[in-house]
């Protein structure tokens, strides 16, 4: 028998309803219910080079190949449309001096678009002059001391003034610094090569990884030395400079971080309040984050949990074979901060010196398979991503959902894309960040979602490996706004924390203190996102209470 | 038990000087097209490109790649960023910019008499359909139908019952006040309706819909 119906009074139709309207809709949008194939970065360069014609401008050039994979397509799309535009940055800590220079009065950093990054020690004031993403910037060192890494690429030719010294950069690592007053100017190579001219010398100058150099304006000759404690090149050379060593009246070098003579005495504080990722000192290492995703590299394991871990970086970037230098002891407590000790001038002590100088030890917070928490926290471990983050790991995870440990570990990686902002190389510039702000670890310290209360801690530490970057600690109050938060910026790994250390701006070391732990029902480890694309790849290995 | 703190707490990092409150996103990205920054246009398009040829596919229905098509959306959207009121409501811009292209094209194409043609292999796969083939032939049909409407009347019924927009954003999709898109759209159903009894395969696969016994 045939089901269709041979013949049916027409009255189902005889009244006008959209319900016949509703069914041919939903089968015009079941045939059309997939997206389709992502529109392709040859699409956008079509309808760029229509807009120019159209608008009288020439058309762009075709840089890009097609690609399959939607992230690469959009982080190779960025790649080819900022190399044709102006380099652009985003300055941290830094205020407008009325000369169009930037003053770092605690200490600042800048980042560029392209991935190469400028700290400032506290005081030192540098004008920005960026000239293309291919070329690079300019920069004017008006005075203090700065850390340059600047990323090598192709035909980037970046400039450092100070005082009547030029730096010509193509790709390197090094410290600079200048006293306006006293007209000298040393400079510490860290990695890679830079050319100095200017000032008294003749001709430009090489200085290498491992050498520094220290200049003065009034005198005949610079003093360049090879006893600085970094690893040799990467191509092994140990050519010698030419002999503009007529010695100078100044003192030995330093090592790496130490107070430089020529330098105001924050330099060191300064930077044990910022200590860098203990990357290796390779050539290749400079180059951090790339605009494609690096394969996941074999991870270092967390050291023991009796002394506190730094950043154990794996960079995939490294050249099999390199030299890796023994990494920078940890700084698990810097003098900036109010050290739990009687000694705060002294050298940073690890978690076992703090143990055994009477301080009740740590109180270490277990994580269940499950994510929950367990020892001085009730509740669970959880995982949040800004719009722009896309995950790798976990592969698959519903963000309502505790996030759950892999080998007991917390672990997270995938890319971001970069910030999108306006008036970019200006103190105006704003960007996205409420929305593509990146990606966290955290901890509710209640599993009913309340304040730590009588039970919180004095300090915490939180341990955890990955690849380099600015990580950040962040800690939110029961009862704020979603969005008020007091952070501790560039938190290292296994870094004991008090609440006050904890700002409402800690990007810019200022801002509101957090009052106490006891307010505190979550906190987190943050991934910012940054200006441009980025993959991340971090594991919480453990979370400490103290007393 | 469900966890909360799933929405991590977005610090704003505004640099100095700086306002109490960040621009919104939409904002800064419209005015920065405005200006001529590339890179926001390109965000502007990464963001609605899907979305567009999806619209596009539905409206213009069976056939090739309309990347032309597409393509002159965003030229246009680029274009006409300045009459842009509300930045907050780009995505109703878009949208209404695509519904107007894609009118366009439907009057285009019936110049150039190929209405109603529409080949076998472009139908598309329906692979979501059991009963596939009855499925594809409604689909042809349904297009074949619309063909047969005005541009006009083809955007709105689009808008509502395929997008399934609400009457406000069909209203607003169109420049229209809310009571002419009622009277309009009830005019559309009218004349949807009449097609469809007309038409066997439709009126078969909607009566199969009606009484539970489709896909």
């Amino acid at each position: 028998m045939d089901a269709r119906p041979t013949s049916r009074p027409d009255t189902r139709w005889s009244q006008t309803d959209e319900s016949s309207c509703e069914r041919l809709g939903d089968l015009a949008a079941s045939a059309f219910a997939k997206e389709g194939p992502v529109p392709d970065a040859r699409e956008w360069a079509e309808i760029e080079a229509k807009l120019g014609r159209r608008l009288g401008r020439p058309p762009m050039r075709r840089l890009w190949p097609l690609l399959g994979v939607a992230t690469l397509l959009l982080a190779c799309a960025g790649v080819w449309l900022a190399s044709a535009w102006t380099l652009g940055y985003r300055a941290q800590g830094c205020i407008s001096a009325p000369d169009g220079s930037l003053q770092a009065p605690g200490g600042g950093a800048i980042t560029f678009s392209d991935g190469s990054r400028v700290e400032l020690v506290a005081g030192a004031r540098v004008r920005v002059r960026p000239v293309s993403f291919a070329r690079g910037a300019d920069l004017s060192l008006k005075g203090g001391g700065a850390r340059l890494d600047i990323v090598h690429r192709t035909g980037a030719r970046w400039a450092v003034l100070a005082g009547p010294f030029h730096i010509a950069v193509t790709g390197t690592r090094f410290d600079v610094h200048w006293s306006p007053q006293q007209g000298r100017m040393r400079i510490s190579m860290l990695a890679g090569e830079v050319r100095v001219s200017g000032g008294p010398l003749a001709h430009a100058l090489a200085l290498r990884a491992g050498q520094t150099m220290l200049a003065d304006r009034n005198q005949p000759t610079v003093r360049i030395s090879n006893d600085f404690p970094n690893e040799r090149p990467a191509d092994g050379a140990s050519e010698q400079p030419p002999s503009h060593n007529e010695k100078i009246p100044a003192p030995a070098p330093a090592p790496a971080l130490a107070p430089s003579p020529h330098a105001p005495a924050s330099l060191a504080r300064t930077r044990a309040a910022r200590p860098r990722s203990t990357e290796p000192k390779t050539q290749a290492s400079i180059r951090r984050q790339r605009i494609a995703p690096p394969t996941l590299a074999t991870e270092e394991p967390a050291t023991n949990s009796a002394t506190p871990a730094p950043i154990q970086e794996t960079n995939p970037l490294r050249r099999p074979g390199s030299t890796v230098p023994t990494p920078l002891p940890p700084r698990s407590v810097a003098s900036s901060q109010p050290a739990p000790s009687p000694s705060p001038a002294a050298s940073p002590r690890s978690h076992a010196e703090m143990s055994e100088q009477g301080r009740p030890g740590p109180r270490p917070v277990a994580i269940a398979n499950d994510g929950q928490l367990s020892g001085g926290m009730t509740g669970f471990a959880w995982l949040a991503r800004g719009s722009a983050t896309t995950l790798s790991l976990p592969a698959t995870h519903a963000e309502h959902l505790p996030l759950r440990p892999t080998d007991g570990q917390l672990c997270t990686s995938g890319t971001i894309a970069g910030l999108a902002c306006v008036n970019e190389g200006t103190p105006q510039i704003r960007c996205n960040w409420d929305r593509n702000w990146g990606v966290a670890i955290g901890f509710d310290v209640r599993a009913d979602h309340g304040a730590w209360g009588d039970a919180s801690p004095g300090s915490l530490a939180v341990e955890f490996h990955g690849w380099s970057g600015n990580y950040r600690l962040l800690a939110h109050r029961k009862g704020d706004p979603m969005n008020k938060i007091y952070c501790i910026d560039n938190y290292h790994s296994g870094q004991t924390v008090q609440a006050s250390m904890f700002k409402s701006q800690c990007w810019a070391g200022t801002g509101a203190s957090l009052p106490s732990f006891a307010e505190v029902d979550s906190f987190n480890l943050m991934f910012p996102s940054r200006m441009d694309y980025v993959a991340f790849h971090y594991c919480v290995s453990a979370v400490k209470l103290y007393p | 038990m469900l966890v909360a703190s799933s929405t991590m707490p977005a610090p704003t990092e505004p640099l100095t000087p700086v306002p109490a409150e960040p621009e919104a996103p939409e904002v800064a990205l419209v005015r920065a097209a405005r200006a001529g920054d590339r890179r926001a246009c390109f965000l502007i398009w990464s963001r609605y490109a899907a979305l567009v040829q999806r619209m596009v596919a539905r409206f213009l229905g069976p056939g090739p790649d309309y990347e032309d098509v597409r393509q002159e959306v965003f030229l246009r959207v680029f274009k006409r960023l300045g009459e842009v009121r509300n930045p907050k409501a780009l995505q109703g811009f878009v949208v209404s910019v695509t519904l107007g292209v894609a009118r366009n094209e439907v009057r285009r194409r019936r110049t150039r008499g190929i209405v109603g043609l529409v080949p076998e292999t472009a139908l598309p796969e329906a692979t979501a359909l059991p009963g596939q083939g009855e499925a594809r032939e409604a689909v042809r049909a349904l297009y074949q139908m619309l063909d047969t409407l005005s541009p006009e009347d083809r955007s709105l019924f689009l808008t509502r019952f395929v997008e399934k927009m609400e009457l406000t954003e069909v209203a607003a999709a169109h420049g229209m006040s809310l009571s002419t898109a009622k009277r309009r759209l009830a005019r559309v159903v009218a004349r949807v309706d009449a097609r469809l009894r007309a038409n066997p395969i439709l009126k078969e696969y909607v009566g199969r819909m009606e009484h539970g016994r489709g896909p």
